[in-house]
């Protein structure tokens, strides 16, 4: 063999074995992605052509005590775009922006992202109503590519009337995205009170459909093998909630004017009645809402997106003289037959004038008296007998600036002031211990809402038991699982029962002793213990109070009720607790006795 | 009869018809759902390629090798003429192919048949030449000059074929393997370049070649500037390639980098390889392919849809068909006693086998994505017709591998 040969055939062989090289390598790589990774493989390629669709879980209905119906689902319109139909996207645009009012830009901007997947349809709206809709129709030869489909929708009672507890519902925000983990961009989340609170209980578990797409979006059917995963309803919310009771308080509220009402069951915290007025409509929430809605619930002065009956604080006026007088006999200050200087209609501490809102006057009277007649020249001298430092350490104990712990979000504590927060607010030099006669009579910086009033008023009733209020008694799952919300008492009263039975006994006297501010409220057979209330507000018209229970005897709700700019509680908010206690003790069979 | 089935090698003949109608079969597979490409019908046309690539293969079977060694120049000259040509018509579109009638021809299929028997004459008539630098210059000034003018198309992938061609030539002359080491040795500086410490190991590396090898002081000097020369116009050619060609290097590099468009397509492929398992997904049955996710399904990533529905046992198999044509067609190389014969053979089976690798390499991710589809599976007119006639030379090679 000559050399040359020797090279030839050495060579053949080399030029063999580079190609078998890549050959194995090829073999090697194709087993250890065929055969060793095909799971991560599969894997990639269903996600790349099954489309996960949510089926949408039916969100939970909301029931009253009596299993009466208060928000539930009803069927709506979306109008979707399949821009793969869309030929020219500028009419189409330029159409139903002036048909939808909407921004043409807008729309063209969400066509022109979706031609990498032209088939995949985009929803432009929620909840059409059915004039527009019927306008559609009409112009559907001009639209082609505009489709509707039908989904559900969240139907919130009329007039508003609950809004404020219920609140609504509403497509998921970029911040909450970030927040919760378990929504999808698109997914429906309660935005405020019982949708929010219980979002999870009423929102179930969305079902999932697998559909095969293609690399264009186009949806070819139901992905073989693939079994759908059918939804969960959510659960329903059965309120304490005493619907009718609700309503009448929304009606006569609203033509009293802005205010609040909150009845609560003295025995348990259940909150039969959460009212406010002004209401929103929460079904705009929960379809499609103009930037122009918006800025007119927004921008109303009157606030009706504000639920004044935990949100809003007010001076308690002189709804709070029965917790003055309280704390008066906790500390011994005085008993049932202690006096003070007599009421002249008014009497000077130091340099200031205080005057009594009876410019006559009321004489000499006792604690009864007092309570009674709400004389304010008693309950100064009352209250500058205790002292602030009494104040700070009985008020707190009665839960004053502290929140209710409602089951809905967004609750305000209200205000009781102490030496601290004069001294942070005014300074250490700049307030004196007169401070606390204003506070007294409810005035000043004490600041309660009507929900933290009716509680407290409720536990007077049942012997002082603070119970946390509860909108909520029970929710039923899917499956028929019942969970409960028990009654929870968070404090009790530092009232002894001697104390609790003087005061009561002239709250009683409010309503039926000749003098007393209340009188207005008699309904016959039934004992009514309660107190008015004028709380001075710098910024207009006095607001009117009024917070009561009943029946005495074996008590069973408590109302506070408060009228913004109204004048007098005993002509303006007492007359409303008469038809609201009228009502229930009618509707739930109670004869007078 | 019986002297034509002994004048043809069997295996040679079945393993492409195999791959073809394989390629037929898939090329179904991956257009029957769109209607689009269903209304191409690329698998009907396929069929009359075929036909007409098998026509081809049996005219060259009987034509005597002796008439392309004397017309090498010839087809040499008209491929030039027919690049230059293809790369005038078209202004700012990709230059790649005539439109003649409906059917569209590639020029660079025929280029690489061409560059075969020039290389082939030229590697025989300068046999005792190949030593010097002049003679090697040569060669690669024409294999150079359609290779530069297909680069310009551009069509990177099938550019390197000529390339691929001239080494196979080169090892196939019996040169010593470190020489032939030497002589590549600038493009691998060029490669190497784009990292200082690769190109710094490669320059060692290269130093002790030249020490080993000994070719004397002119040629080493030569040989070290072009080292040199090379390493430093990468940087140059780098700013020089398209835009695309660029996104093309650096996607292989990391697929990742940018998946929704210049990695897409090896992503996409790779998930169809990779789900088909063992046994593949099933004729037609492929969700890659049959819901589009797969690009050019049809044509460069055909082996992709094979992979995805035929599985690893499939994949294997055409990669066995393919390899025993790569085989049968380097020992018919080996035997023929006609040197410009066993070139032709060598330089033809090199090209099947470089297309071959690049494009099963291609679609499993291990090489960069260019357009060079799998011989005789891949849709394409002109890329059939030549691929066959490749078949028909190597035929002819055989047939007549007494003849000196």
């Amino acid at each position: 063999m000559t050399k040359e040969d020797f090279h030839r055939r050495f060579n053949a062989r080399i030029i063999m074995a580079l190609y078998f090289a890549m050959s194995a390598i090829i073999v090697v790589r194709l087993m250890a992605m065929q055969v060793f990774s095909t799971a991560y493989y599969r894997q990639a390629s269903l996600a790349n052509s099954a489309r996960i669709v949510p089926i949408r879980a039916p969100r939970g209905l909301i029931l009253d005590r009596n299993g009466e119906i208060i928000v539930k689902n009803r069927p709506s319109y979306s109008l979707y775009l399949l821009p793969y139909r869309i030929t020219d996207t500028t009419s189409i645009a330029g159409k139903l922006a002036e048909i939808l009012d909407m921004d043409r830009n807008y729309i063209t901007g969400l066509v022109a992202e979706a031609r990498g997947e032209k088939y995949r349809p985009i929803r432009l709206r929620r909840d059409i109503d059915f004039q527009t809709l019927s306008v559609l129709e009409e112009h559907s030869l001009e639209l082609p590519g505009v489709v509707f489909q039908t989904e559900t929708t969240r139907q919130y009672p009329d007039r508003g009337f609950g809004s404020h507890f219920l609140g609504h519902i509403g497509e998921v925000s970029e911040k909450e995205l970030e927040q919760y983990s378990d929504y999808q961009k698109g997914d429906l989340i309660g935005k405020k009170g019982l949708e929010k609170q219980y979002d999870s209980y009423l929102r179930g578990r969305d079902g999932l459909s697998y559909l095969e797409v293609t690399a264009m979006g186009q949806v070819l059917g139901r992905y073989p093998g693939k079994e759908d995963i059918p939804p969960i309803s959510g659960g329903t919310l059965n309120l304490n909630i005493d619907w009718p009771l609700q309503q009448l308080a929304d009606r006569i509220l609203d033509s009293a004017g802005q205010g609040a009402i909150v009845i609560v069951d003295v025995n348990n915290g259940g909150v039969l009645t959460l009212a406010s007025s002004p209401e929103f409509d929460a079904n705009l929430f929960s379809g499609f809402m103009t930037p122009q809605t918006w800025s007119q619930i927004a921008e109303d002065p009157r606030h009706p997106l504000l639920n004044r009956a935990i949100q809003a604080t007010y001076p308690p006026g002189s709804t709070m003289k029965v917790f003055t007088a309280a704390m008066g006999l906790y500390f011994n200050k005085i008993d049932a037959q202690s006096t003070f200087d007599p009421c002249l209609g008014q009497k000077r501490f130091g340099n200031r004038v205080f005057k009594c809102w009876r410019p006559k006057g009321h004489g000499r009277l006792t604690l009864h008296g007092a309570i009674v007649q709400s004389c304010d020249i008693y309950f100064y001298q009352l209250g500058l007998l205790c002292g602030i430092e009494s104040w700070e350490k009985f008020m707190p104990m009665c839960r004053f600036g502290v929140p209710t712990g409602i089951d809905i979000p967004g609750e305000k504590s209200g205000n009781s002031p102490s030496v601290k927060y004069y001294d942070n607010r005014y300074g250490k030099y700049g307030w004196t211990k007169t401070f606390v006669i204003n506070l007294a009579i409810g005035q000043g910086e004490l600041l309660v809402t009507p929900l933290q009033m009716a509680v407290l008023y409720a536990a007077l009733a049942n012997g002082g038991n603070v119970y946390k209020p509860r909108l909520v008694n029970s929710i039923v799952d899917a499956y028929g699982n019942r969970t409960d919300f028990p009654p929870q008492i968070v404090a009790k009263l530092p009232i002894k029962d001697e104390d609790l039975a003087l005061i009561v006994n002239a709250m009683i006297g409010v309503t039926e002793e000749w003098g007393g501010t209340a009188r207005i409220v008699q309904i016959p057979g039934v004992s009514i213990a309660g107190k008015t209330g004028t709380a001075q507000n710098p910024h207009g018209n006095d607001h009117a109070w009024f917070v009561c229970f009943a029946p005495v005897e074996k008590p069973e709700i408590a109302i506070s009720i408060i009228v913004e700019n109204a004048g007098h509680g005993g002509s303006v908010a007492a007359p409303l607790a008469k038809i609201l206690l009228a009502h229930y003790f009618r509707i739930s069979g109670k004869k007078p006795t | 009869m019986r002297s034509l089935r002994s004048a043809i090698d069997v295996p040679l003949f079945i393993c492409p018809l195999a791959l073809s109608l394989i390629g037929i079969a898939f090329i179904y597979s991956a257009t029957a759902t769109s209607p689009e490409s269903q209304a191409q019908n690329y698998h009907m046309r396929q069929i009359v390629w075929l036909a007409v690539g098998l026509f081809a293969a049996t005219v060259l079977f009987f034509i005597p090798l002796k008439v392309h060694e004397v017309l090498a120049y010839v087809y040499y000259f008209l491929a030039v003429a027919a690049l230059i040509l293809v790369l005038m018509i078209s202004s700012g579109r990709a230059a790649r192919w005539f439109n003649i009638g409906g059917f569209t021809f590639q020029p660079v299929e025929f280029a690489k048949f061409t560059i075969c028997a020039v290389m082939a004459r030229f590697f025989t008539y300068n046999q005792l030449k190949l030593n010097r630098l002049t003679t090697l210059a040569v060669a690669l000034v024409m294999v150079m000059i359609p290779t530069a003018l297909v680069i310009k198309q551009p069509d990177l992938g099938s550019s390197l074929v000529g390339l691929a061609i001239f080494f196979v030539m080169l090892i196939w002359s019996g040169m010593p393997l470190l020489r032939i080491l030497l002589i590549i040795s600038p493009l691998v500086s060029m490669i190497a370049a784009f990292h200082w410490l690769a190109w710094g190991i490669i320059f060692i590396m290269f130093l002790i070649l030249l020490y080993v090898v000994r070719p004397g002081i002119p040629v080493s000097i030569v040989f070290f500037l072009l080292f040199l020369g090379f390493g430093m116009a990468t940087p140059y050619l780098w700013n020089r390639l398209h835009d695309y060609q660029r996104q093309r290097i650096l996607t292989f590099l990391d697929p990742g980098r940018d998946p929704k468009k210049a990695g897409y397509q090896v992503i996409q492929s790779k998930i169809a390889v990779g789900s088909g398992g063992l046994w593949g997904r099933g004729y037609m049955k492929g969700t890659q392919t049959k819901l589009d996710y797969l690009p050019a399904q049809h044509t460069d990533f055909i082996y992709s849809v094979i992979s995805e529905e035929t599985g690893f046992v499939g994949s294997s198999l055409v990669l066995l068909l393919f390899s025993v044509i790569v085989v049968r067609g380097f020992v018919i190389a080996y035997k023929a006693r006609n040197p410009f014969n066993s070139y032709m053979a060598a330089g033809l089976s090199g090209a099947l086998a470089f297309q071959g690798m690049v494009n099963i390499g291609m679609t499993l991710g291990l090489l960069p994505v260019t357009g060079v589809p799998l011989p005789l599976v891949s849709y394409g007119g002109s890329s059939m017709l030549f691929n066959w006639s490749i078949i028909g030379v190597i035929q002819a090679v055989g047939r007549n591998w007494q003849e000196y």
